[in-house]
């Protein structure tokens, strides 16, 4: 019976430890950061992200003068410490853009892009992440459609 | 001293030591048993389950599958709870195709339109694309310059 029990709160406690390693980036997502009037958020799953071969896109759009602008540069920069592979450019000191392709998850590969567009005359800083069955150059082609 | 035979003879009935003799014994002394003691009630519905097969005429097969029996209801035991537990874990990571959601946020105002989050998406999809090309064509003005100043110095020499 001991064994039985302990064999159950293993299976409980793997997945909650699996999922403690998520991303830095997970909290801009939440309900808080993207009904602040400063951000636009997408969210995107289910079938219209299948069309994308992506199981889900989600993205927010920060306005430059928001703290929430600063604060989405350092998570990105944290996730994208620990990417697989990267393509990043810095302007003036600063993470301009970067493309970040991580380590897959059991829902499929995953992809941080990040833009600070202020850096070149915009207003937003612009950060997305895709999941799904998209490669990377499935996620390039969409990009540059 | 029954109660004390009642539990001798539980015990040697899980183990399936018990005789044919030993096993009517049993269930004499389970008529009568105190139904709040847990190995009593365990034996109690065992027996019950033996005594339905006895009608059948299988009692005697059953005795030596006791120990088989028990184990495969372990077994069957530990999948259920296996399966109750990681389940929702199971469910958690599926892709959730069908049931997907298409909104966007813009200005602290919740929008459900598909056409609205698409469009977004596409915008900033696009803004990326464009970033992209930025900096393939600065690498490819850095690789250049490299090259030229390669070639100069060649010359020079």
């Amino acid at each position: 019976m001991k064994k039985i029990l302990l064999i159950l709160i293993l299976t409980i406690l793997m997945p909650v430890s699996a999922n403690a390693g998520g991303l830095a980036i997970d909290v801009l997502f939440t309900e808080k950061v993207v009904s602040d009037p400063a951000v636009t958020a997408v969210t995107v799953s289910g079938s219209k992200a299948k069309r994308y071969r992506l199981a889900k896109y989600r993205s927010v759009s920060v306005a430059s003068d928001s703290p929430i602008a600063a604060n989405v540069e350092k998570r990105v920069r944290a996730d994208g410490a620990k990417a697989a592979s990267k393509e990043v450019s810095y302007k003036k000191g600063k993470l301009y853009y970067g493309f970040y392709t991580l380590q897959p998850s059991s829902t499929g590969n995953r992809y941080i892009v990040y833009l600070n567009s202020t850096l070149t005359g915009g207003r937003n800083v612009t950060l997305i992440y895709m999941e799904g069955q998209a490669s990377e150059e499935d996620v390039r082609k969409l990009m540059k459609r | 001293m029954e109660k004390d035979r009642l539990h001798i003879l539980i015990e040697r009935y899980f183990d399936a030591e018990t005789s044919l003799a030993e096993e009517k014994e049993l269930k004499r002394l389970l008529a009568d048993a105190d139904l709040s003691d847990s190995a009593v009630a365990e034996a109690m519905a065992v027996t019950g389950y033996t005594a339905k097969m006895s009608i059948t005429g299988e009692a005697e097969s059953v005795t030596g599958c006791r120990k088989i029996s028990r184990l495969w209801l372990h077994a069957a035991s530990v999948v259920v709870l296996l399966l109750s537990a990681a389940g929702p874990f199971i469910w958690m990571g599926r892709p959730q195709e069908g049931s997907g959601e298409c909104l966007a946020w813009v200005g602290g105002v919740k929008n459900t339109d598909d056409a609205v989050a698409l469009a977004l998406m596409d915008d900033q999809l696009r803004g990326m694309g464009e970033a992209s090309d930025e900096l393939s064509r600065e690498v490819g003005l850095d690789l250049e310059m490299m090259g030229n100043i390669e070639n100069i110095e060649k010359e020079g020499i």
